[in-house]
Formats: C-alpha cells, sequence, structure tokens
C-alpha cells in the first residue's frame, strides 16, 4: 500500500487547499471592492467609489460601505449613493450561477448628492436632443407668419367672393335680357289709350234696337279678346320677372356671405384658430411628468438587460470565451436565476426620509409562483408630507410584464424643481405642497395610468423670451393653487401621455388676448379686399333692384288697367239704354192712347 | 538556493518507474483538457499528490496539454456538444442535472463535458504508449544521448553536479 499511496501528499493537498482559502479569504476584499467598481462603471459608464467591502463567510454576507455611482450627465453629483448595503448571499446556490440574496439592507440610499471630486466619466451620454421649443415665439410668429399675403389671398380665383361675384354679373346679364324682352312685349301707355278710347267711342254708339246692342257686343267681345291677350302676356311677364328677382335675390345674398365664408376657410387652412386648440398644460408639463416616469422606469431600463443577461446565460445560445456553452436541464426544483427575497431601503429625499421595502424580486416570477412586491411609505420621522405606494409586478415566461400600483402623495413639498429649460422659457417651481392619488395597471406590456395631482401654495419663478413664455410665466406666477390630470396608455416603455387642466383654458384665453389684435388688422384687410372684390356687383345688384320695382309696378299698373277694361259693363249700360228707350217710347204712345 | 531546487527535484523524482511516469502522464493529459478551476482539476490534483506519480513529469505535461487542449477547443466541445444532446443521453443527464455536484463541476458545459471524456478515454491508451516509450528511451536512446558533446557540456555544470550527488543511480 505504501508504494502506491504518498501519505505526505495528503498534507500538501490540505495545505496547498489551505493556502488558497487563504488567498481567497485574504484577497476576497479588495478583489470584490475591485470588482464592484469596475463592473458598475463598465455598466454606468462612470466612476463608481466604494469606501469599503466585508465579506463574512458564515453565513456568507457581503456589506459595502460608502458606495457612489457618479451620474454621467452631471460628473459633479452622484446619481446615487449609499452609506451602507449590507447583503446575505445564499453561497451554495452561487457556486451554481444563481444570485440568491435572502436579505438586502440599504441605508441612507440617496440621489443627486453632490460629490467631494468630480467623478471621470468613460462612456459620454448620448445628448438627449431637445425637442421643438413649442412655447417660443416661433409658434406665435409661424402662426403670424404663415398668415398669408393678403394680395395673394385676393388673387385667389378660387375665393368664394370672386366665384359668387362672376355668377351674379353672369345671372344679372341672362335677366337683363329677359327684362329687355319683357319691356319689348309691354303694351305701351299709348295702345292702353287707343282701347280706353275704342272702349269710349263704343260707349257712345247710339242705340236704336237690339242689332245695335248685337254690333256693340260683337265689338266689344273682339275688343276683351285683345285684352286678355295683351293681359296673359302682362301676366307672363310678371312671372318671369319674380323669377328674375328671385334668382337675383338669391346671389345676391349667396354673395353677401362670401367674404365671412371665405375668412373662415382661410382661418382653418391656416391653422389661426389652433389657440383653443392648444394642448398648453402638456406643452408646459408634460416634459416634467414624463422625466419623473422615466425615472421610475430606470429599474426596469437598467436591470432589466442585465437580468436578460443572465437569463441568456442559462439559455442555450450564449457562447462563452472557451467556445462552448452550457446546457440546461429540467430541474425538479428550479429556483431564480436572481431573486432577492426581501430588500429593506432607506431613502433620503429633499422631502424626507422614506422606506422601501421589496419582497421576491426576480425576473423568474414563473419559478416562484409569486409577485413581486413594493411599497413605499414616508418614514415615521418625516417632518412633512406623506407618500405611500404600493405596487408588484411579474414576467410571464413568454416575458410579458404586468404590474399593478397604487400611490397617494398627501402635503408633499416641493422645492427648486425645474419644470421647463428652453430657449423661450426657464420656468420653476420654487415652491409648492403636492397632493395626489393615482394607479396604473401593466397587462402584458401595456400600461393605463391614472392621476391627478394638485398644487398648493406654489410659487413659480423664471424668465421668458417669448410673448407666449411671458404670458406662460405670468398666469403661472398669478395661480397660487392648480390641478392637473396626467394620464399615460399605450407600450409602457413609450407610452402616451396627456396632461389635462384648467390651466388650459387659462392660457388660451391669455393667448387669445395677445394674438386676437394681429389677426383682428389682417381680418379686417382681408375682408376689406373682398368687399371691394363684391363690390361693382353689389353695386349692380341694388341698380337691378329699384329697376326690378319700377317694372313690377308698371306690370301691375298695366294688368288693373286691362282687367278693368276687361270688365267694362258696357254692353249691360247699351242694354239698359235700350230699355230706357223702348220704355219712354211706350209711355209715350200709352199716354196718347189714353190721352 | 540550488540545494535547495536539487533537493526538490530530488524528492520529485524519486518515484521515477516508467509506470509512474506515464500515469503522471495520463493523468496530466485529462487536467490539460479540464479547466483549471474546476472540481474534476481538483481531484486530478489530490490523486498525483495521493498516489505516487512522477511529479516533475506531471507538471511538464499538464502545461503541455493544455495547450493542446487550447488548440483543439473546437473538436472538444463538439464532442461535449453531442454528448449533452443526444438524445439517447438525455434521460441520464436529466438525471446527473439533479445532483448538485454534477452542476458544480459544471460538467454541462460542452467544453468540460468533451474534455473530461476525451481525457479519461485517451489517458488509458496514452498511458500504454508512454510507457513503452519511455521503456524504449531508457533501452535504447539514453546510451546515444549521454555520447552528445551538450549533455556532456551539461554534465559540467553546477546544478547537475549537486543532482547528482542526491540522485542514488546517477540517471536522468
Amino acid at each position: 500500500m505504501g508504494h502506491y499511496i504518498r501519505w505526505s501528499g495528503l498534507a500538501i493537498f490540505a495545505v496547498l487547499c489551505a493556502i488558497i482559502f487563504s488567498i481567497v479569504c485574504f484577497f476576497a476584499e479588495p478583489i470584490a471592492k475591485s470588482a464592484i467598481e469596475q463592473q458598475t462603471s463598465k455598466y454606468t459608464g462612470a466612476e463608481v467609489n466604494v469606501g469599503e467591502v466585508d465579506i463574512v463567510m458564515s453565513p456568507f454576507a457581503i456589506t459595502v460601505f460608502n458606495m457612489e455611482l457618479t451620474d454621467p450627465k452631471k460628473p459633479s453629483q452622484n446619481m446615487v449613493s449609499f452609506e451602507k448595503a449590507h447583503a446575505s448571499v445564499s453561497l451554495w446556490p452561487y457556486l451554481f450561477g444563481k444570485t440568491i440574496i435572502d436579505s438586502l439592507d440599504v441605508s441612507e440610499l440617496a440621489f443627486n448628492t453632490i460629490r467631494t471630486n468630480e467623478g471621470a466619466v468613460y462612456v459620454v451620454p448620448e445628448e438627449k436632443t431637445q425637442a421643438s421649443d413649442a412655447l417660443d415665439d416661433n409658434w406665435l410668429s409661424s402662426m403670424q407668419d404663415n398668415l398669408p399675403d393678403p394680395k395673394a389671398v385676393l388673387a385667389d380665383a378660387n375665393l368664394k367672393t370672386v366665384k359668387r361675384a362672376q355668377a351674379f354679373e353672369a345671372s344679372y346679364q341672362q335677366e337683363q335680357e329677359k327684362i329687355k324682352a319683357i319691356k319689348a312685349n309691354l303694351p305701351s301707355t299709348k295702345k292702353l289709350k287707343e282701347f280706353q278710347d275704342k272702349v269710349k267711342a263704343l260707349s257712345k254708339t247710339k242705340i236704336n234696337d237690339l242689332s245695335d246692342i248685337e254690333r256693340v257686343k260683337k265689338e266689344f267681345d273682339l275688343l276683351k279678346k285683345e285684352f286678355k291677350a295683351e293681359q296673359a302676356k302682362v301676366r307672363e311677364a310678371k312671372d318671369t320677372l319674380i323669377a328674375s328677382k328671385n334668382t337675383l335675390s338669391e346671389r345676391l345674398t349667396d354673395l353677401k356671405n362670401a367674404p365671412a365664408e371665405d375668412w373662415q376657410d382661410i382661418e382653418q387652412k391656416y391653422q389661426l384658430d389652433n389657440i383653443e386648440g392648444e394642448d398648453f398644460a402638456h406643452i408646459v408639463f408634460g416634459d416634467k411628468a414624463r422625466e419623473y416616469y422615466q425615472f421610475a422606469d430606470m429599474a426596469f431600463k437598467y436591470i432589466k438587460p442585465l437580468l436578460d443577461k443572465e437569463s441568456a446565460q442559462s439559455s442555450e445560445l450564449l457562447v462563452d470565451s472557451k467556445g462552448g456553452r452550457f446546457v440546461h436541464f429540467e430541474e425538479d426544483e428550479p429556483t431564480p436565476n436572481f431573486w432577492l427575497k426581501k430588500a429593506n431601503i432607506s431613502i433620503v429625499l429633499p422631502q424626507g426620509r422614506y422606506q422601501l421595502v421589496l419582497d421576491d424580486v426576480t425576473h423568474q416570477h414563473w419559478l416562484i409562483h409569486k409577485k413581486s412586491r413594493l411599497t413605499l411609505a414616508a418614514d415615521s420621522a418625516n417632518q412633512t408630507g406623506d407618500i405611500k405606494l404600493d405596487a408588484g409586478f411579474a414576467l410571464s415566461q413568454a416575458q410579458d410584464i404586468n404590474a399593478d400600483g397604487l400611490w397617494t402623495l398627501k402635503d408633499l413639498p416641493l422645492d427648486n424643481i425645474d419644470i421647463q429649460n428652453s430657449d423661450s422659457l426657464t420656468l420653476a417651481l420654487t415652491q409648492g405642497l403636492l397632493a395626489g392619488q393615482g394607479n396604473f395597471t401593466v397587462e402584458n406590456g401595456k400600461l393605463i395610468l391614472d392621476s391627478l395631482f394638485s398644487l398648493a401654495d406654489n410659487e413659480f419663478t423664471g424668465q421668458a423670451s417669448s410673448k407666449l413664455g411671458h404670458v406662460v410665466l405670468d398666469t403661472l406666477k398669478g395661480m397660487k393653487e392648480m390641478s392637473m390630470d396626467i394620464d399615460a396608455t399605450g407600450n409602457m416603455l413609450s407610452p402616451d401621455w396627456s396632461v389635462s387642466s384648467p390651466l388650459n383654458n387659462i392660457f388660451s384665453q391669455a393667448l387669445t388676448q395677445q394674438v386676437s389684435g394681429k389677426l383682428n388688422e389682417y381680418k379686417a384687410q382681408l375682408q376689406s379686399g373682398l368687399t371691394g372684390k363684391m363690390q361693382g356687383a353689389l353695386d349692380l345688384g341694388q341698380g337691378q333692384e329699384s329697376e326690378l320695382l319700377d317694372i313690377e309696378a308698371l306690370l301691375t299698373d298695366s294688368d288693373n288697367a286691362l282687367e278693368s277694361l276687361k270688365n267694362n259693363d258696357i254692353v249691360k249700360q247699351k242694354q239698359k239704354e235700350l230699355e230706357n228707350k223702348a220704355k219712354d217710347k211706350l209711355k209715350e204712345k200709352l199716354g196718347k192712347l189714353f190721352g | 538556493m540550488l540545494t535547495l531546487f536539487a533537493k526538490l527535484l530530488q524528492a520529485l523524482n524519486s518515484e521515477n518507474s516508467t509506470r509512474q511516469i506515464a500515469l503522471a502522464v495520463a493523468l496530466a493529459f485529462i487536467l490539460g483538457l479540464s479547466p483549471l478551476v474546476s472540481v474534476q482539476a481538483l481531484t486530478i490534483i489530490f490523486i498525483v499528490l495521493f498516489i505516487k506519480v512522477h511529479l516533475a513529469s506531471f507538471i511538464l505535461a499538464a502545461g503541455v496539454f493544455s495547450g493542446i487542449g487550447y488548440v483543439f477547443n473546437s473538436p472538444i466541445n463538439s464532442v461535449g456538444d453531442y454528448l449533452l444532446t443526444a438524445q439517447g443521453l438525455t434521460p441520464i443527464f436529466e438525471s446527473l442535472y439533479q445532483f448538485d455536484l454534477f452542476k458544480l463541476a459544471q460538467l454541462h458545459h460542452t467544453f468540460n463535458l468533451g474534455g473530461l471524456m476525451l481525457g479519461m478515454i485517451l489517458a488509458i491508451p496514452l498511458y500504454f504508449v508512454c510507457n513503452t516509450l519511455i521503456e524504449k528511451y531508457r533501452e535504447h536512446i539514453q546510451a546515444y544521448l549521454e555520447k552528445l558533446s551538450i549533455v556532456k557540456a551539461l554534465k559540467a555544470t553546477k546544478v547537475y553536479r549537486l543532482y547528482v550527488s542526491l540522485t542514488p543511480q546517477g540517471t536522468l
């Protein structure tokens, strides 16, 4: 046995293991410190500083003191910093590539703290492309610039005023022809006089016997036929005249309405009426709302890729440096690759201290059959303000995210918050008390967020360089309280925001006064031009009207005269005359008889 | 210092039968195809320290075979991939996967499993080949080498004189 076994080898092996273990124990903390700084700085793109790392082997726990992560956008500040973070990690699963943190305690987590020395930036962040400055005077002046040259507008042949004036003139010419024809066919005064003379002559006809009556009747009937014919012409002329009058009247009314209609079209075409439609509250506060959402969204954006990387490592797809890959099989009792069972984080904000409690944070919820939960509450030692947040989220195996939550804010003091920083307006909330409540749900990545905020005792400060900016600033300075409804829907990574507030009406009214002077002037200029376009036609219309009235009167008189001639009872008169003559003759004869 | 080095050489070469050298080379082959920080590497080192094998040969051969392992990375991965994805072997690996030791040894990695399998299979013929070669060397080639002027020059060095003084047989 001794020929094959080297008993001293056992001792050498034990010594080697002890040496390795000692090296690990001795160098673990500096190595961990260096690894944390390097890996985190690779991820954030800026300098990361760790004060000290303390490792305890049994039970395995790591404590990191004074960690600071430089904000790559503002190197003189820290993006995040904390005083102490203590994590109890299950070592055995860690050897299999699973990070199971039994508990995590972070104290004095703070944001945007000032660094003692400016941190190095290794990856310069992309400059956020400044959204178009919606409050600059370009908005206003582009509206004014959008106003077309009045001469160009008035020269447009498609203007309703121009077209209707042309239509009226064409109608006028047509009706003039008809009126000429009417006039030509009218019985003249001379003819009427002739008719009257004929009737008069008939009335002076001596009647001696019935044949005279017959003769008078025949002649009168002939005259009556003529009268009827002339009357028919007059009545036809009257109808034609009335039709012409109506046509011209319609055309004239259309013409008179044309300038107003043209102005409406111009307003719509050049969006001169868009003041009321403008969503000012969104323009002013929308960016800030998005910023706060993105702050909350940061966890998902920054942490998920890490967890995805872990998932990818556990998948069959990732090829490592040895050119090989892991092939995983089904575990009887699978556990997530990352699982933070319980975390207590104490957060320091300008508004006070808050306690954030996290339960079961993982990206493989289907393995633990639980949602991750997050609760945030004000520390009991908080001086003012209260905030409560209760949310939960879970990722499905198909990587669909489902979440829900609700929050309330009460008397949360705000100060020195930048709201707008554009060329035309810098706006900051100097102080205010924020209250609000809201809720959100995310179903398969689709977000529905409803929230209502009210701000009281607020003070705004800022500077404006545009008319619009001044209006916004002056309006806000005059408001001691306001409310705002902020909603978001759509893809949770890029939702559509809507900010509605009574502010919109207030801004609209204030702005309308600003722009109305300029618009009114423009409107007057255009309307004067349009009126000028139709003036010729208007004059025609008015002249035509009086002429038509005269002709109508003439036709009526002629009609009446002919009617009166037609209805003349000359035949009856002559009959009566003959009767009387016969009676007289009879009386005379009877008188002579009875002497 | 030189005395210490020579003593170490002597201590290292006291087990210099052909079988011990061949076994050392075979074990070094398995180690060379395994990751240095792994359960199988630790096991090999334990075996090498516990069983009387020629350590100097082991150390030298391990270095050579690590290079070979690096060069033949792709075929080793292919073997591991084939084994881990073979339909017929899936139930076996699924059972083994439930054991922590299997996962700790990362034998579900294509390079690790491929290296171990190839190492273990080829180590056996390698042992016999080495055994034969060393015997042949001692029988036919050693005498020829001792006649070479460079070897004579080496023998004149202080290190060699010290080594000889500690080596009973006075041979390499």
